[in-house]
């Protein structure tokens, strides 16, 4: 008797333990006990077709009959794609193996090249700026140069995208561009051995005589520091007022957003994430990290100003620590993450949407034809970048946000 | 019992219903995979698979899919949506103008249309891309832009007595406004570069170049995706459409009711023709309408139609045989074209044809060719291309292109049986 009850609990425990296995995806997922899988296993569902079949049906059925010749990989990566986007979220992506590789440049900072920006002129493409610790500053190329061949070949008319391609190339091998510079004759022949160059992310300088100018392009890993010793340089040279320009800065680490606003409000909640299941979370600035600029502060922002530099913009409007200047922000109120996939595929995954200090959301929505409706934060001050002859981005005196964002600036600061 | 045997049948116990709870968790996987891949359960997935070698794609799918039923920050449930958005990317992925995905509410109208019933302005569409671009990505190579592939948008066909057959709209007009916003295309990026290269060569002045650069950035923020333009044309059977039209260099604006049209597949013309769009019931309307005697059929102004209507078609008007095959572009041929039945003597044909002949138009078109005694009148413009219609769970679908009609090697045996 007391061997049948034994084998009838080990039964009991067994079968419940088989359940609790099954059932294991959904507790995992956080979603309640799927029954339609249950009545699969049993049988009792009428031969419909799983997701999973009807996929591996019509996947089976386009490589076959399609009229034309079309690759598996290829195909299976157009499979992944449009199945991540069915949630119909437009930050929650498939990266194929070559786009994952790219993306993974981008977050670093890093690349091999000869380490200069480039900006369009109709001879060929200018220098916007030299890295400082790029092999083009070490060759002797300089801001403003012109290059209008690069080994031999003339790029008068080309993009400067395409300008691009031709400079990078594998580290250690060698480049020649051809540059015109003013106050010289001629052109000039530098040649430039590529390597890996760690992309700034941070430029700065004073503008209009006294005023701070930081841009941030990126928050990527090192970008806190550079940002750093870009306001102590600045505070070192008596800036009387700082503009921080966020504008086409696309986001990137919210850490390193959380870790620059660590300069400016002492351990204050940034961010509140809201998780899956609702789950609250809060991240807090660090203490004992802030700058005492006692300038006033003005951030530019504009519409392709997202996530990480929204946060940031946000962050310090709240805590009236800068006044907002420009257009109204992308409004990506969400955090992502990646989760690697076999073959060098990335998946980017929503996990968490975020609030502002104030409570704000600044979730974007738009028209079924991509075009913006609302979200996104709104600048104290309003201003539209003005696209008149001869406007230039960041240049004082051409272009109508900064000029704006400086004006203010002098009006916030303490009489004479 | 004495302890040893004690603890080993403990032991053994526990082990057991360890073993039974990994057992569910891999029942689970099988039964969410379905027959799609068995055997998912020896092997181990994400977590450890660096190379993935040897994941089958239902395998990809379902280990995809529970990542996001994991770790997406809303509920998310693994239902068919998931197989369409699936299905649309691999049919994106194919980069072919006649390869379509659906949603449930155009595919309705799809098949609506395969039956003759027209919602929307009661036109067909098509497609045209820019012939290097396209055979650029077709191979799996970057187009030169992603602007130069996008497509231009032609009416190919407008079905007789609808609204845009009342408010003039004609077969071969471009579409380039729709309610006010503009259908961005190749040419737009081709105009613009052609005027670089001229300025360039200092032929055209720096003025023009940023006034057209000006132009195009308009549009392109006021623009309509070019799927978008099928579903307002023909999806939806209330309001009306504005749309800006270009018919042979002229522009034109015309307002444009949507209704919904039923047509018939076989219409008598007055000239005493017969029009004939391939729809369901063609073979059987062609077979009432007692063609033995000879008649005039006119394919031109057609819609593509259901391929699936050409057999029924020609084994009312020609002899049992096989009438050319449909090919791949490789050269194999993807199936034959073969009626087991058909009247003794072929019926002397005239068949009509233009450049708005079509898809299944344009195959039966060809079929009729090969017929003794057929006469045709006009050019098509090739290939005659068979597009599938396929169907998934949830009532969405999408078209595929399958080849394109050829002779074939066993013709004439298979005509003279």
């Amino acid at each position: 008797m007391k061997v049948f009850g034994n084998i009838f609990g080990f039964l009991l425990a067994a079968s419940l333990m088989f359940f609790g296995g099954f059932f294991a995806r959904d507790a995992m997922a956080g979603v309640p006990p799927n029954s339609g899988a249950f009545q699969r296993l049993v049988g009792s569902s009428k031969a419909e077709q799983t997701p999973t079949e009807a996929f591996q049906h019509n996947y089976n059925l386009i490589l076959s009959t399609f009229g034309r010749k079309v690759a598996p990989d290829d195909l299976r990566h157009g499979a992944m794609t449009g199945l991540v986007s069915s949630l119909g979220d437009p930050h929650t992506n498939f990266l194929e193996p070559k786009i994952a590789e790219a993306f993974s440049t981008e977050t670093r900072g890093d690349f091999v090249g000869v380490g200069a920006r480039l900006q369009e002129d109709p001879l060929g493409a200018r220098i916007f700026t030299v890295f400082p610790d790029g092999p083009a500053k070490g060759a002797g190329l300089k801001a403003n140069d012109v290059v209008t061949e690069v080994d031999g070949k003339s790029m008068s008319g080309l993009d400067t995208d395409k300008v691009v391609t031709f400079i990078r190339g594998e580290a250690g091998t060698p480049v020649v561009l051809t540059v015109v510079r003013e106050g010289h004759t001629g052109t000039l022949k530098i040649k430039i051995i590529r390597r890996k160059v760690e992309i700034p992310t941070v430029e700065s300088r004073l503008v209009a005589g006294d005023i701070g100018y930081v841009q941030v392009t990126n928050f990527a890993g090192p970008t806190t520091v550079q940002f750093q010793a870009a306001l102590q340089e600045l505070s070192n040279q008596n800036m009387k007022g700082l503009v921080i320009d966020m504008r086409e800065n696309p986001g990137g680490l919210l850490s390193t957003a959380a870790d620059m606003l660590s300069l400016f409000v002492s351990n204050k909640p940034v961010v509140t994430m809201k998780g899956r299941g609702g789950k609250l979370t809060t991240a807090n600035t660090k203490s004992g990290l802030v700058m005492n600029l006692n300038v006033p502060v003005a951030i530019l922002v504009n519409e392709n100003s997202a996530s990480a530099a929204e946060i940031f913009s946000g962050v310090m409007r709240d805590y009236k620590k800068a006044t907002l200047v420009g257009s109204h922000t992308y409004g990506k109120a969400s955090v992502q993450d990646l989760f690697t996939l076999p073959e060098g595929a990335t998946a980017k995954i929503t996990i968490a949407k975020y609030l502002l200090p104030s409570g704000d959301d600044i979730s974007r929505t738009q028209d079924e034809d991509g075009q913006y409706l609302s979200g996104g934060i709104r600048p104290a001050v309003p201003v539209e970048f003005d696209l008149k002859p001869g406007a230039q981005f960041a240049v004082v005196g051409k272009d109508s946000q900064l000029d704006k964002a400086i004006s203010v600036l002098r009006s916030q600061m303490p009489a004479k | 019992m004495d302890n040893t045997k004690k603890t080993l049948l403990a032991t053994a116990a526990v082990l057991g219903c360890l073993m039974a709870a990994a057992a569910g968790f891999f029942v689970r996987a099988n039964v969410d995979l379905g027959t799609a891949a068995p055997g998912l359960a020896e092997r181990s997935l994400l977590a450890s698979n660096e190379s993935g070698a040897g994941l089958s794609e239902s395998e990809y799918f379902y280990e995809v899919s529970e990542l996001l039923r994991r770790e997406y920050v809303e509920p998310v449930t693994v239902d068919q949506k998931m197989t369409d958005g699936a299905v649309r990317g691999m049919v994106a992925r194919l980069r072919d103008p006649d390869s379509q995905f659906m949603n449930q509410e155009q595919f309705k109208a799809h098949l609506a249309n395969m039956n003759g019933v027209y919602e929307g302005i009661g036109v067909e569409v098509r497609f045209e891309f820019d012939k290097t671009e396209l055979a650029k990505v077709q191979k799996g190579e970057d187009p030169s832009d992603a602007l130069m592939l996008l497509p231009e948008v032609f009416i190919s066909a407008v079905l007789p007595g609808s609204e845009a057959d009342k408010a003039g709209v004609k077969s071969g007009d471009r579409v380039d406004e729709v309610d006010g916003k503009f259908v961005v295309t190749f040419q737009d990026v081709k105009a613009l570069r052609d005027l670089q290269e001229q300025v360039n060569a200092g032929k055209a002045k720096t003025d023009a170049l940023n006034a057209l650069r000006d132009q195009l950035k308009k549009k392109i923020e006021a623009n309509i995706p070019t799927g978008k333009v099928r579903e307002r044309l023909m999806v939806g059977v209330a309001g009306e459409l504005k749309l800006g039209l270009n018919r042979n260099g002229t522009r034109l604006e015309l307002t444009v009711k949507k209704g919904q049209i039923s047509v018939p597949a076989l219409v008598r013309l007055p000239d005493g023709s017969y029009r004939l769009n391939l729809f369901s019931g063609a073979g059987e309307a062609v077979k009432e309408a007692n063609l033995s005697a000879g008649a005039t059929l006119d394919l031109r102004n057609t819609v593509m139609g259901d391929p699936d209507r050409v057999l029924d078609v020609l084994q009312v008007l020609a002899p049992a045989g096989q009438y050319g095959v449909i090919a791949k572009e490789d050269g194999k041929t993807a199936f034959s074209l073969v009626t087991k039945s058909g009247p003794s003597q072929a019926v002397g044909l005239t068949v009509r044809v233009d450049r708005s002949t079509q898809g299944a138009a344009a195959i039966l078109a060809e079929s009729l060719k090969l017929v003794p005694g057929t006469v045709v009148e006009g050019e098509m413009a090739a290939p005659a291309k068979w597009i599938q219609t396929l169907k998934l769970p949830d009532g969405s679908g999408y078209t595929l292109y399958s080849g394109s009609w050829a002779k074939g090697s066993t013709l004439m045996s298979g005509v003279q049986k």
